[in-house]
């Protein structure tokens, strides 16, 4: 099996006025096609800019890194908007929902970058909305919905441009511990059907429902 | 074409949850549009109005004018022996100039009408004959003076429709009338003249509805008062010449100055009024006009794109977080320039429209409260329309760039 992820001597520094701070110190990370992968780490130990920089929302400050045999290190602003577009899906701790946006339209949002043919859109939007099992709140606004129903609308919005990759940003952070087994069994629904997913936690029993787990710390896997 | 309609529709409904605001924000850019529309249609409409009554006079003409002379200036024409507009003016510019086409003649008279009803008291003119083709008037009965009856001084007269009308049953071809001491045969009636209402006119347009025309030479009979204080016998107070065309006036107008210069010895006992000139005078004012105009409306547009400026820097601000949940689903920065452009002059181009219905009111009100003349051409919506998508573009790009430039990261932790 080919490796969708294959990053190497990844480093991120951040300077704030004159001291540069180093988040990343040389992380190597491989991920296979259709694994589920969690990467765990106390805050502040670099996990989330780990998993903005596998997103392509960020950029290392050096090092290689090759999404789907792709070299992305030196890609423009547009090229990788438009991976982002149209391979990644993210699911973010606090949902990320359009406040003045209805369920459907904020599953539709990415289709609004997507590169290709968008006719079917609509049941594209269906399907996903069915597979989180909110197909009766079409019309609702996040701020009708709960925190569970909130993040199962981030996670179809996810999902709806069928991605090559899904990046979850500790899913489960914001929603009580019964809801967050809902989320979890959804991911692992979603692994089963073939999705590759890297999910960020600091929580273990999170963890554990990952097929492999990496432990972030100080800017380091150990 | 679906995605533009889906971003302008987004853009609306981004827009709309602050109803408010936006409609504040664009208040300028009302303001702005409406007085641009209303100074073009009222400066189109004040041009309008002085190029008509110019245009009445004729651009291919040269008016030359007797004027009243002062005691020195009439001693000075009395020693070089000026003796203001003859005939013999006439014939020197017919043979001097070889682009004239005609040249017609007026003489005003003091003489009045006897024995008529009181109510009217015509203005009594001696013309030539060619007068009626030069100044474009039409007969609606009988003929016009002929030049048999200069050639006999004959005592007929045309009458304007105005005056036809008083007279009523003796207004007619065929009847006589009195002026002064003789009585002249009615032998034809003007079509009635449409003279364009000439509130501050730099030409004054005679008004040949209330006047009576004999032939010119029989006013020697009827012109008394010159013959008792008149020291210098002046025999006509206008000499009208016509060019072929419109590009020949100004250099034949040089030629007349010349030839009249010589053959009253420097005198200037005339003065000429030349309509194209006066039409290009105007216009050269309407582009000063122009100018100001144009200053007030870049002033005003601009004070309101400063105030859509301001809102959208607001706006983009508030929805940092929307930057960046649309920057991780996949929007490059173009999109998000894109996106607040066109919010920006959506915003902008209701303004314009909302300012055009504004300003189509307000000259309305001008019009009808204050009795102006306007003109709304389709030039004058046009132009605020596109000065109004303009402002939305450029005042809308800073901030729309602050927007694409944010880190997307921090954008989506920005609380």
């Amino acid at each position: 099996m080919s490796y969708l992820i294959e990053a190497s001597g990844i480093y991120k520094e951040f300077s704030i006025g004159s001291s540069v701070i180093s988040v990343l110190k040389g992380i190597d990370i491989h991920v296979k096609r259709e694994e589920f992968v969690a990467i765990m780490g106390p805050s502040g130990s670099g996990k989330s800019t780990l998993l903005y920089i596998l997103g392509c929302l960020d950029r290392p400050t050096s090092g290689t890194y090759l999404l789907d045999g792709r070299d992305v290190f030196g890609a423009s602003d547009r090229e990788l908007s438009r991976i982002r577009a149209n391979r990644i899906g993210f699911v973010f701790q606090t949902f990320n929902l359009l406040p003045h946006l209805n369920l459907f339209e904020n599953v539709e949002l990415p289709f609004f970058y997507f590169s290709f043919d968008d006719h079917g859109a609509k049941e594209r939007v269906m399907t996903a909305v069915q597979r989180v099992g909110l197909a009766d709140r079409l019309r609702h606004r996040p701020a009708e919905l709960s925190g569970g129903e909130m993040q199962r609308v981030a996670i179809a919005r996810a999902l709806v441009i069928e991605p090559a990759l899904i990046l979850a940003d500790e899913p489960t952070g914001n929603v009580d511990s019964k809801t967050s087994l809902e989320i979890l069994e959804l991911f692992q629904k979603l692994n089963d059907g073939g999705s590759t997913i890297v999910m960020v936690t600091h929580d273990s029993e999170v963890a554990s429902h990952a097929q492999r787990v990496l432990v972030l710390k100080d800017g380091k896997f150990i | 074409m679906r995605k533009t309609l889906k971003i302008i529709v987004i853009a609306i409904r981004s827009l709309l949850q602050h109803k408010l605001r936006a409609a504040l924000s664009i208040l300028g850019v009302i303001c702005g549009v409406m007085a641009v529309l209303a100074m073009v249609s009222i400066g189109e409409g004040a041009k309008r109005e002085s190029l008509s009554q110019i245009e009445q006079l004729g651009t291919n003409n040269i008016y030359l004018k007797a004027i009243s002379l002062t005691e020195t200036q009439e001693n000075a024409a009395r020693e070089r022996l000026s003796r203001g507009l003859t005939i013999y003016d006439k014939h020197r510019i017919m043979k001097g100039c070889s682009v004239v086409k005609d040249v017609a003649c007026l003489n005003e008279l003091t003489a009045s009408m006897i024995g008529m009803i009181r109510e009217i008291s015509p203005q009594i003119v001696a013309c030539s004959p060619n007068y009626v083709q030069v100044q474009k008037l039409f007969l609606s009965q009988g003929r016009f003076i002929s030049d048999f009856d200069i050639e006999h001084k004959n005592l007929v007269c045309v009458v304007g429709d105005n005056v036809a009308e008083k007279l009523g049953p003796v207004g007619k071809p065929g009847s006589h009338i009195r002026i002064e001491e003789h009585i002249f045969k009615v032998v034809g009636v003007l079509r009635r003249y449409q003279k364009k209402a000439a509130k501050s006119s730099a030409v004054a347009l005679r008004n040949y509805n209330n006047m009576v025309f004999v032939p010119l030479g029989t006013e020697g009979v009827l012109d008394q008062a010159r013959d008792i204080i008149g020291p210098i016998k002046r025999e006509l107070t206008e000499i009208v010449i016509q060019t072929y065309r419109a590009d020949q006036v100004l250099k034949t107008a040089e030629l007349i100055e010349r030839i009249m210069g010589i053959s009253h010895g420097g005198v200037k006992d005339y003065q000429m009024v030349i309509p194209l000139e006066l039409l290009q005078q105007s216009q050269k004012t309407q582009r000063t006009f122009n100018i100001v105009l144009g200053s007030i409306a870049f002033i005003s547009l601009l004070v309101g794109g400063i105030g859509i400026m301001n809102i959208m820097l607001t706006t983009v601000s508030e929805r940092t977080r929307e930057i960046g949940i649309r920057r991780a689903v996949g929007a490059a920065q173009e999109d998000i320039i894109i996106q607040f452009l066109v919010e920006s002059v959506i915003l902008t181009f209701s303004g314009g429209l909302f300012g055009i219905i504004a300003g189509i009111g307000g000259v309305w009100l001008i019009t009808s409260l204050a009795g102006w003349k306007t003109a709304i051409t389709l030039w004058s919506l046009i132009l605020p329309l596109c000065m109004s998508i303009f402002v939305g573009i450029f005042f809308g790009l800073y901030p729309a760039y602050q927007a694409a430039k944010m880190d997307p990261i921090s954008a989506l932790h920005h609380e």
